[in-house]
């Protein structure tokens, strides 16, 4: 008879083996009775079991509860952030989670083998504006992501590349009503550099020398323009200049329009005019844009052949979660939070979903898009639309903690919705389905590699 | 069945700010912590109050630690919650005495893996195992195995800290 492992010693003195299997629980119990040696270390680990609660008993703080109406009136006021004195908790966790989420999810895509593009996706990486919230308490209503409003290949390529330079501060001018360019990425890109294109703050070497790669440093003090995307990619004709982004963009990453499977993804095909690279992946600009994959004649030249393709965009997208995770953490902005948060933490396992690209997707469903939800240069979630058949769409928002689901705006009738705490914040699907098969979208998340 | 929240609440907040204080290792933050946790519950009407509070408290928890983390405060944490948690007048030595185990205790726990600590804080909460293995994603007999080991290092840690304490005196 083999003898009991202190697990279930432990679960023996926490009076839990009724939630073991009832044979295994017998048969531990049997043999308790009859082994002299587990009869000794049991003694053993009830003296450990009680050391450990005295330590922790040795630290307990004294609870004062509040009046359970006065949470409830709070509740009703949708405002639970007033018995909390001051909200100081970390945005930056959720948004690693984002950045890192992102990021491996376009290494992941680049790993897979390109399919034609020939124009199929061609709103590969499409920019859209998220209206600036109105200010005051009603602001979270104002959280969503707007629609995404699709751009042509060139403008999207463009948009990537202005996202190498200084967006704010530089002379060109945001576009007033429309799509202007955005978000994330180049915010991250101009926190990290000063007008004259230079870094600024405190950044590594490392770093600086990457940004310096693919800013306009012959340029003078406001006349920073953005690389064009075939300079910056492939070493192509340059494009036109596109005008800096301004706050509260969001950046699609995804095909708006047709609906693009995640796998085998549409993308750059082998061997592909420079002119044809319109899915190009955030992570792999950002690369670009840190200069860590190489300069204009570096990875994701046409002609370097598929092989080189596929290596050089997997490069690219490593360098781009390099950055975010080696640089000093710059004043504001989404820079600063995927890395501080990502350095910050100290702990092994607490970003683990930043890894997790599956978590983001249900696998097996075309998404229609991506959208990085932001209030100002603080992120604010990540909206995805996926399609379940021809007519249905599956809709998952993801928020960081701060976020209260609540504060979304309400499902529409027929569409039903699961809100889900996860490790770092939370995941709203909606969907015009039934709970059960609602539920099983959601396991199909979870399982997701 | 409609949950009697009353209940829930008289059961589990105590046993949440313990769970929470022991991770933030500030007493006024983790009852606003477990208070926040409960006017979301209040807000969302989970239909596993218990299991969904300790979720959303561990989230609370582990963003406000990394906050402390970051500003590296945990000397003024520890010595406000020690003011907070004995306002009145006090016999200095035993007053210091105290910080020093909660300090100690705080640094032992700090000795665990993330994923030990959790179980561990999570039992010591009042979870079951069934709970905690829901919550951790560990099999329901893992977590007999994960604390004995967290039990065991959490208790070394602490005698080791305390004798270094009394050799430096």
């Amino acid at each position: 008879m083999s003898h009991v492992d202190e697990g279930a010693l432990h679960a023996y003195l926490d009076g839990a083996l009724d939630e073991y299997p009832v044979a295994e629980a017998r048969r531990i119990r049997a043999h308790l009775e009859c082994c002299g040696p587990c009869i000794g270390r049991l003694e053993e680990e009830r003296s450990v079991r009680e050391r450990a609660s005295a330590v922790l008993s040795a630290a307990d703080a004294p609870v004062v509860m509040p009046p359970l109406e006065e949470l409830r009136r709070l509740a009703r006021s949708g405002d639970s952030s007033a018995p909390v004195r001051a909200r100081r908790r970390s945005r930056l966790g959720w948004a690693a989670s984002v950045v890192l989420a992102v990021g491996a999810g376009w290494l992941l895509r680049s790993a897979l083998p390109l399919t034609g593009g020939d124009g199929g996706s061609a709103a590969g990486v499409v920019a859209s504006r998220s209206e600036s919230s109105p200010t005051g308490g009603g602001g979270s209503a104002a959280r969503h992501a707007r629609e995404p409003v699709p751009v042509d290949a060139t403008g999207a390529s463009s948009r990537l590349a202005a996202a190498a330079v200084p967006s704010e501060r530089t002379a060109a001018p945001a576009t007033e009503g429309g799509v202007d360019e955005a978000g994330a990425v180049s915010r991250e890109a101009s926190d990290l550099v000063d007008s004259s294109g230079r870094p600024s703050g405190p950044l590594p070497a490392e770093a600086s020398s990457r940004l310096a790669r693919v800013a306009p440093a012959d340029k003078g003090d406001t006349d920073a323009e953005a690389l064009p995307p075939r300079e910056l990619f492939a070493g192509g004709a340059p494009a036109p200049a596109t005008p800096a982004p301004a706050p509260g963009d969001s950046v699609i990453l995804a095909d708006a329009g047709a609906g693009l499977p995640l796998g085998p993804p549409s993308g750059l095909a082998p061997g592909a005019p420079a002119g044809s690279a319109e899915p190009m992946a955030a992570g792999v600009a950002q690369a670009e844009a840190s200069g860590a994959a190489g300069p204009a004649t570096g990875p994701l030249r046409p002609d370097a052949g598929p092989g080189a393709d596929e290596r050089s965009r997997q490069e690219a997208g490593r360098a781009a979660l390099e950055l975010r995770t080696s640089a000093a953490p710059p004043r504001t902005g989404l820079g600063s939070v995927g890395i501080d948060a990502a350095r910050g933490s100290g702990e092994p396992d607490s970003d683990r979903r930043a890894s997790d690209p599956g978590s983001l997707v249900v696998p097996g469903l075309d998404v229609v898009s991506i959208v990085w939800r932001e209030e100002g240069v603080i992120p604010a979630g990540v909206r995805v639309l996926q399609r379940l058949d021809a007519e249905r769409l599956l809709e998952l928002i993801h928020l960081p903690e701060r976020v209260d689901p609540a504060s979304l705006e309400r499902a529409g009738p027929g569409v039903t919705e699961l809100v889900v705490p996860r490790e770092n914040g939370w995941l709203v699907l909606r969907a015009p389905i039934d709970e059960a098969a609602l539920a099983d979208l959601l396991r199909r998340l979870e399982a997701a590699p | 069945m409609a949950t009697d929240w009353s209940d829930v609440y008289r059961s589990t907040f105590p046993d949440l700010v313990r769970f929470l204080h022991h991770k933030v290792w500030d007493g006024e933050r983790a009852r606003d912590l477990a208070q926040e946790a409960f006017v979301r519950a209040l807000r969302h009407q989970p239909k596993q109050p218990r299991a969904w509070l300790f979720q959303v408290a561990a989230n609370l928890a582990r963003d406000e630690a990394r906050m402390v983390l970051r500003r590296k405060r945990h000397l003024t944490l520890l010595k406000a919650e020690t003011d907070a948690h004995d306002p009145g007048p006090s016999d200095p030595g035993v007053e210091l005495d105290e910080r020093a185990r909660w300090h100690r205790v705080q640094e032992a726990l700090e000795a665990l893996s993330e994923r030990d600590r959790d179980v561990l804080l999570l039992w010591d909460a009042g979870q079951s195992y069934t709970d905690i293995a829901e919550q951790t994603g560990l099999a329901v007999g893992a977590v007999g195995t994960t604390l004995a080991r967290a039990r065991r290092r959490l208790a070394d840690a602490y005698r080791e800290k305390e004798e270094a304490d009394v050799a430096r005196r």
